[in-house]
């Protein structure tokens, strides 16, 4: 079994992997994805507590967080959906109306 | 051999490098794939840490609808092009930094969650030998986490009442 | 103080109270409501609480004379620290003659003023302002501490330039009325600082604490510039600057004949009853102050013989008929300022009172004529007046009766007043006495001159003007004839309080007012006989100037032209008043306004505040345009935003805290 740290080692990596992608990506559904993969991190993360202190908390987050990521990508991609439909575009640097 | 280390470490391994691909990638469609793999050895990192019923709910609702609903919304927006240009903003450079700044910050705080105390006392204790990991999350969920329950309930039914609402009619641009 | 026996009131005494505020309350009301449902009924209030007021004052004047002082506070108005001052009233002897006179003087010119303003579109503005006034006046001469004083010397001033200015559409006018303001404030600015001073030598402003203190300074001196300065001499000098702009003395008299400008009644009631003899009344209110310094008497006196002098050398030039009134005016206060400088405060009240008299009725008179003539170009000019002696019989014999009263003829207010001062200065223990003596009984002469230069051009000889008026020249209305017939009885009887032992009376006023002015300041007891032969030199200065007058304009009217062809230069000299106003000019307004185009405006108004206005609005716009740089559209920066944003609380939360 692997130890502690190591999980929590995981979960640190996918979640500044995800970040990375969300901070960086231009492509509206690229950023929404690496969202998930952020969550998903945090699901790592909860598990493997959870799983170390026997304590049924972090399994009872995961379920949550799991469930919130699906409401959160629904609402989020019908806005990526009606942005296109606007501005025919889903690149965040094409998108300037907001400038200045 | 330590097969419990063998396979956790392919499934990180493989986690790790497919987000790294999707992430990395050209094409929204090798993005969700990518993530799609990654769904898969996370669920069954889930399994070797005893979560069984974790597993088959990631499964099902990430993997099978999550990312379909990605799936749809690519194909609706007909991103079929290969996308020429660069895959990342101008001057990633300042972002770059933030987010190793960031990095180390998360680093050297989340260390001090390995020093778990010994006399640790778990507020909702579980043990994997009397009953399964449905029995427990079921027990605890609807008795001490009903609240939270039904509020995610509603969460999902705001998001889908939202969704309904956002696809009305906007006048598009032609 | 002289040991006579009072009772002192120290309850609030309502009828005293009203004294001031029945015309306050009168005046603001007038103001408020004057404009839209007063219009010309305007005068109605404030006659009415005018007349009231002149009863209660007779009333409290009565129970001053059976021998009661009141002093009373009314309402607690500064508590600073070791300062306390209230709004309170003393009414003795001095205050109670002295509101008798207001009130009456001032009743009388309300209801002339209804003849004499009627028809004017600002009617109700002129009666909510002199009832105003009377206000002020009254809360002056009530008051029991310096700080009252001030507020009621303020005040008037406040409401002379109202006043002056009444017509404010006339650049002239509104000019006369800055004026008066102005050097209104340089003198009392001095008084300011005199009433500082006497706060921080004496710690108190109340009169009655003042006065026994006052043996604690005669000693002492304050450096002042490297100077030891008698700090008495200080106090009284500071405050007699107040007195000097107030009652217009040299160098602060110029605003006097300008403020003609204003309606004729506001120059009676103003500038010949009560405003200017402001400042006397605070000098006899002081008159220990003033004692204790030998210098400051001495200066008093000078200013004032000066004064007196000087305007009635400029006098017989001038042929605006109110002008030469108000260098009258001028005159009679130097004589009043004579009398208190070689401490004969009470012949200096005497003939406060009686000039109020005649002083208002020359003016209300010389009014009378103006009204007639007010279609004219400039109706003040006597040149185009004359023979209105048939024509205007009422107005010709007040107006006689006030220029035998200011001339000294005996059996006139004038005489007693007048006669009062001299023998006194002459009998004086200051030395200076006698040179006062000789100064009042040159003037004497003159003043007769040209008051009666005044009515000789007007009411003799042939009338000019008749292309001014329609018809022939007529009285005026009853409104206005009456008050001057009163006021006329009261130039010959408020004389009769002050016959002095010499001619057989009992000298009443001086009974009266010696308890708070003191004994006449003589050297020795007075000789009858002497008294007698100064008696005969005014009453010979008197008639002299009306027989130089009578020569000049009646008799022999190629005479005028004498003295202004004869000796050119001299009489270009008091034609131009000394040429006082040129050197104001040149000395003091072009170096201020110099001083506020180049270095006030130039500076602080448009570098200093207009950068810092400016400069805060570009400050904002370059902040703006900086911040603007951070608003790029893009999410991707947004999020990064936020990502520092969370990185800067959790460093706070968690290191900072």
């Amino acid at each position: 079994m692997p130890s502690l740290e190591q999980y929590i080692i995981l979960a640190i990596i996918l979640f500044l992997i995800g970040l990375f992608g969300f901070l960086t990506r231009r492509n509206l559904i690229v950023i929404l994805i690496s969202i998930e993969i952020m969550l998903n991190g945090l699901i790592v993360l909860f598990a493997a507590i959870s799983h170390f202190t026997k304590d049924i908390s972090g399994y009872i987050v995961v379920f949550f967080i799991i469930a919130m990521a699906a409401a959160e990508a629904a609402i989020g991609l019908s806005l990526v959906v009606l942005i296109y439909k606007r501005l025919r575009t889903v690149y965040s640097d094409e998108i300037t109306t907001f400038k200045g | 051999m330590n097969w419990d280390l063998i396979i956790f470490y392919y499934l990180a391994i493989a986690m790790i490098f497919s987000s790294v691909f999707a992430i990395f990638s050209r094409h929204p469609i090798y993005t969700v794939l990518l993530v799609l793999i990654m769904i898969i050895h996370q669920a069954f990192l889930l399994l070797t840490l005893g979560a069984e019923f974790l597993t088959v709910v990631q499964l099902i609702v990430y993997a099978g609808a999550i990312l379909v609903l990605f799936l749809f919304v690519v194909y609706l927006i007909n991103l079929r092009k290969e996308t020429k240009r660069n895959v990342f903003i101008r001057k990633v450079s300042l972002i770059a930094i933030t987010f190793l700044v960031f990095g180390a910050f998360l680093v050297a705080n989340l260390f001090s969650l390995i020093s778990l105390k010994p006399s640790f006392k778990a507020y909702l204790p579980f043990s994997v030998e009397e009953k399964s990991n449905v029995w427990w999350i079921a027990n605890y969920l609807f008795k001490n986490y009903l609240l939270q329950f039904e509020i995610i309930g509603v969460i999902l039914l705001v998001a889908i009442f939202g969704a309904v609402f956002l696809i009305r009619k906007v006048k598009t641009f032609e | 103080m002289v040991e006579k026996h009072f009772e002192l009131i120290t309850h609030f005494d309502i009828y005293v109270f009203l004294i001031p505020f029945l015309p306050l309350i009168a005046s603001v009301i007038t103001l408020i409501f004057g404009k839209k449902y007063f219009r010309d009924k305007a005068h109605l209030l404030p006659i009415l609480a005018l007349f009231f007021s002149f009863l209660l004052s007779i009333k409290v004047l009565i129970e001053v004379i059976n021998g009661k002082i009141y002093h009373f506070d009314v309402y607690s108005w500064m508590f600073a620290y070791d300062l306390k001052v209230g709004l309170g009233f003393l009414v003795d002897p001095l205050s109670a003659a002295m509101i008798t006179m207001v009130t009456c003087v001032s009743f009388l010119i309300h209801v002339y003023s209804v003849g004499y303003m009627g028809g004017d579109p600002g009617y109700y503005r002129f009666f909510a302002y002199i009832s105003l006034f009377t206000f002020f006046m009254l809360m002056l001469v009530l008051s029991n501490n310096l700080a009252q004083l001030y507020l009621g010397w303020e005040g008037v001033g406040l409401c002379s330039y109202f006043l002056i200015g009444y017509w404010y559409k006339k650049k002239s006018a509104s000019d006369a009325g800055k004026k008066a303001f102005i050097v209104n404030r340089i003198g009392d600015f001095g008084f300011a600082l005199g009433i500082f001073l006497a706060f921080y030598f004496l710690g108190t402003l109340y009169y009655n604490e003042i006065f026994p203190k006052l043996p604690e300074i005669s000693n002492k001196y304050m450096g002042v510039l490297g100077y030891e300065v008698h700090v008495p001499f200080l106090i009284a000098f500071l405050l007699f600057c107040g007195a000097m702009g107030k009652s217009a003395q040299f160098p602060l008299h110029v605003w006097l004949p300008d403020a003609m400008e204003g309606p004729t009644p506001v120059s009676a009631l103003i500038h010949a009853a009560t405003m200017v003899t402001a400042g006397v009344f605070m000098v006899c209110r002081l008159n220990p102050l003033f004692e204790l310094s030998n210098a400051m008497m001495f200066i008093v006196a000078m200013i004032g013989a000066f004064t007196c002098f000087m305007s009635a050398t400029i006098a017989p030039t001038q042929f605006d008929i109110k002008r030469v009134i108000a260098y009258s005016t001028l005159s009679q206060l130097g004589y009043m300022f004579m009398a208190c400088g070689v401490g004969a405060f009470i012949a200096g009240m005497f003939h406060l009172l009686t000039h109020a008299y005649f002083k208002a009725l020359l003016f209300l008179g010389a009014g009378s004529v103006i009204h007639l003539l007010h279609h004219a170009p400039d109706p003040n000019d006597i040149r185009i007046m004359g023979g209105l002696k048939k024509y205007m019989p009422i107005t010709f014999w007040t107006l006689l009766i006030a220029s035998l009263s200011i001339s000294g003829i005996p059996g006139f207010a004038g005489f007693f007043s007048k006669d009062e001062i001299l023998a006194q200065a002459f009998f004086s223990k200051y030395p200076w006495g006698k040179f006062i003596w000789f100064i009042g009984w040159v003037v004497a002469a003159m003043t007769a001159f040209y008051t009666f230069r005044i009515i000789f051009r007007a009411f003799y000889g042939e009338f000019k003007g008749w292309e001014y008026i329609h018809g022939k020249p007529h009285e005026s209305p009853r409104v206005m004839t009456i008050p001057l017939i009163f006021l006329a009885i009261g130039s010959i009887v408020a004389g009769w309080i002050g016959i002095p032992k010499a001619l057989g009376g009992r000298n009443h006023i001086e009974e009266f007012l010696a308890p708070v002015l003191g004994h006449p300041r003589i050297v020795h007891e007075v000789s009858h006989s002497t008294e007698y032969l100064l008696i005969a030199l005014s009453i010979l200065a008197g008639l002299f100037g009306i027989f130089l007058a009578w020569l000049v304009y009646i008799k022999k009217p190629e005479l005028e032209t004498f003295f202004s062809k004869k000796v050119k230069p001299l009489y270009t000299f008091l034609f131009r008043k000394w040429y006082f106003d040129e050197l104001y000019h040149y000395t003091v307004v072009i170096p201020t306004l110099w001083i506020s185009r180049k270095i006030v405006v130039a500076i602080t108004d448009n570098t200093i505040i207009e950068g810092i206005v400016n400069g805060s609005a570009r400050l904002v716009n370059i902040t703006g345009k900086g911040l603007r740089v951070l608003h790029t559209g893009i999410i991707n920066h947004y999020s990064t935003f936020i990502l520092i944003g969370i990185i800067v609380y959790l460093l706070v939360y968690l290191y900072l805290k």
